[in-house]
This record gives structure tokens, C-alpha cells and sequence, in this order.
């Protein structure tokens, strides 16, 4: 069944059609939240929101544009919401996390310390990417998570193609600068 | 650029291990119970009669109130009990230096 028949048949009542458009998208909405939280249970509330969004605003949906299209653009906006709504209950995890694996290092400190490194390379890189401009970010999330073409991402932030290109060279160039310490 | 490179590889491992995370197997069904009691159109009649529920609750704590207030107005202190009570007060003439003259 194409998606326009599934739009037309969930808003003429038929809610058990939305279950086949949850499933055939989740995965791309899950994949593009991670990108801006990088944690799994954020992630899976943010598909929740993202999908409650979508049906309860269905009928505004004007198929002017692809429906994973309209979804990119709710899970952007819904997960931008989402970071600035808990950037202190961020923090708290972060500094709770820093602290546990500071307590357990075990007696195989070379390992211990091996895998510390490496939680803490990986959170850098986290968080370089959460320091990226908006849009910038947002760019470099949809290419990277989701391997869209740049065509696709001028289409769901709605602007040029060009603009795309130069919003991904300035994330890449920014993310290097921030990593600098990695080399 | 060897070291750009580097550092491009670790952003991309990063990247590839947070791919990889997969989500609940049940999201789905627990999206899809949500809509469904979120979206559970509110029986208009079981609409009115909640709002006919409201609305008769406080008519009836308001005439409770009014009751109440009946029920205290007309238990007043009757002329006799004032009598008893007059008669059980110390005498207050002695009191008066008129008394004693």
C-alpha cells in the first residue's frame, strides 16, 4: 500500500494503518534522534513524540513534499526541542557517568584505564557534535546518521543545496578544530 | 592529512557504534497504545454527564453550605439557657462601691 493510501485510510479512522507507517519509518526517526542525543532511551522517547506529532497533525500534512520528508522535519525539530529541554539533566548523567567509571577501575588497571580512554574519546566526539551551531549540526546529523544525499537535506531544512555543502565543510572543519586534542 | 584522516576515523567509529544501537523491539506497540489512549475520541455523552457530575457536585456542596449555616442560626441560646447562666454569675454589686455605702 503506497503512503498516500495509508495517510488516506488513517485519516478517514482507520488508526491501525498508522502502525504499518510507525514501522516502516521508526527506524530512520530512532537513527536521526541518536544523532542529536546519543542515548537509546532519549531516542526511543523522542520516536514516540515524533510519531504522536505526526498523526495528531496528519491532516495538515499537504503532500507537497515526500512523507519521510515532513517526518525528517518533525524528528529535527523534536529533537532540537528535546536537547534544550534537558541540557541540566544532561550534565547531571554526564558527571554521574564520569564519576561511576572513575570508581571502576578495577585491578586490571591497564585495561580499566585502556577503556577509560576510550569512553572519553568517544564522549569528546559526542560532544563536539552537540557543540556544533544548529544548523550546522543538524546538517551534518542527517548525512552522517542518516547517509542522506544533499539534495535530500536542502529538502528537509529547506534551503539550497550549495548551503548544504557549506553548512557540512563548516561542520567538518569546526568538528576538527574542536578535536584537535585527539591527534 | 594523515592525522585529519585520524581524526575523521574516529568521528566515523563513533558515528557507526551509535548506528548500530537498535531500538526497542515493542516501540512500535508502545507508540501505537499511546495514540490509541490519546486519541480515544471522549464519548460525547460520557462528556456531558461528566460535566453534569461537576456541575450537580458543587450545587450541592453550595447548598450544603447554606444548610449549614441554617442549621447554626436556629440552634441559638434560648432565653432560658442565658437565665442558668445569669443565675450561676458571681454577683457583680459587691463589687460596687454604691452597694456598700
Amino acid at each position: 500500500m503506497s503512503e498516500q493510501q495509508l495517510i488516506k485510510e488513517i485519516l478517514s479512522g482507520n488508526t491501525s494503518a498508522f502502525k504499518i507507517l510507525v514501522d516502516r519509518h521508526q527506524g530512520m526517526v530512532f537513527r536521526t534522534a541518536m544523532g542529536f542525543v546519543h542515548s537509546k532511551e532519549d531516542a526511543e522517547d523522542i520516536t514516540q513524540e515524533v510519531f504522536i506529532q505526526a498523526f495528531r497533525s496528519l491532516s495538515a500534512f499537504q503532500e507537497k513534499s515526500e512523507f519521510s520528508t515532513w517526518l525528517y522535519r518533525i524528528t529535527v525539530n523534536t529533537s532540537i526541542n528535546f536537547v534544550n529541554r534537558n541540557k541540566l539533566r544532561r550534565l547531571l548523567i554526564d558527571t554521574g557517568e564520569n564519576l561511576k567509571a572513575l570508581l571502576n577501575i578495577s585491578s586490571d588497571e591497564k585495561n580499566a584505564h585502556q577503556r577509560l580512554e576510550s569512553d572519553e574519546r568517544n564522549k569528546m566526539v559526542r560532544n563536539a557534535i552537540d557543540n556544533l551551531p544548529e544548523k550546522q549540526r543538524t546538517a551534518f546529523v542527517l548525512s552522517k546518521y542518516d547517509d542522506l544525499s544533499q539534495r535530500e537535506i536542502a529538502d528537509i531544512m529547506k534551503i539550497s543545496e550549495g548551503a548544504v555543502e557549506q553548512l557540512l565543510q563548516r561542520a567538518k572543519a569546526n568538528l576538527q578544530k574542536k578535536l584537535s586534542r585527539l591527534q | 592529512m594523515i592525522l585529519k584522516m585520524k581524526t575523521e576515523d574516529v568521528i566515523d567509529k563513533v558515528i557507526e557504534k551509535e548506528k548500530q544501537v537498535e531500538s526497542n523491539p515493542f516501540l512500535s506497540t508502545r507508540i501505537m497504545s499511546k495514540i490509541a489512549t490519546e486519541n480515544a475520541p471522549l464519548n460525547k455523552r460520557v462528556y456531558f454527564f461528566r460535566l453534569l457530575v461537576v456541575a450537580a457536585s458543587i450545587a450541592l456542596v453550595m447548598r450544603m453550605g447554606v444548610s449549614i449555616g441554617k442549621i447554626y442560626d436556629e440552634h441559638r441560646i434560648d432565653r432560658m439557657a442565658l437565665n442558668i447562666n445569669d443565675s450561676q454569675m458571681e454577683n457583680l454589686i459587691y463589687y460596687m462601691d454604691a452597694a456598700y455605702e
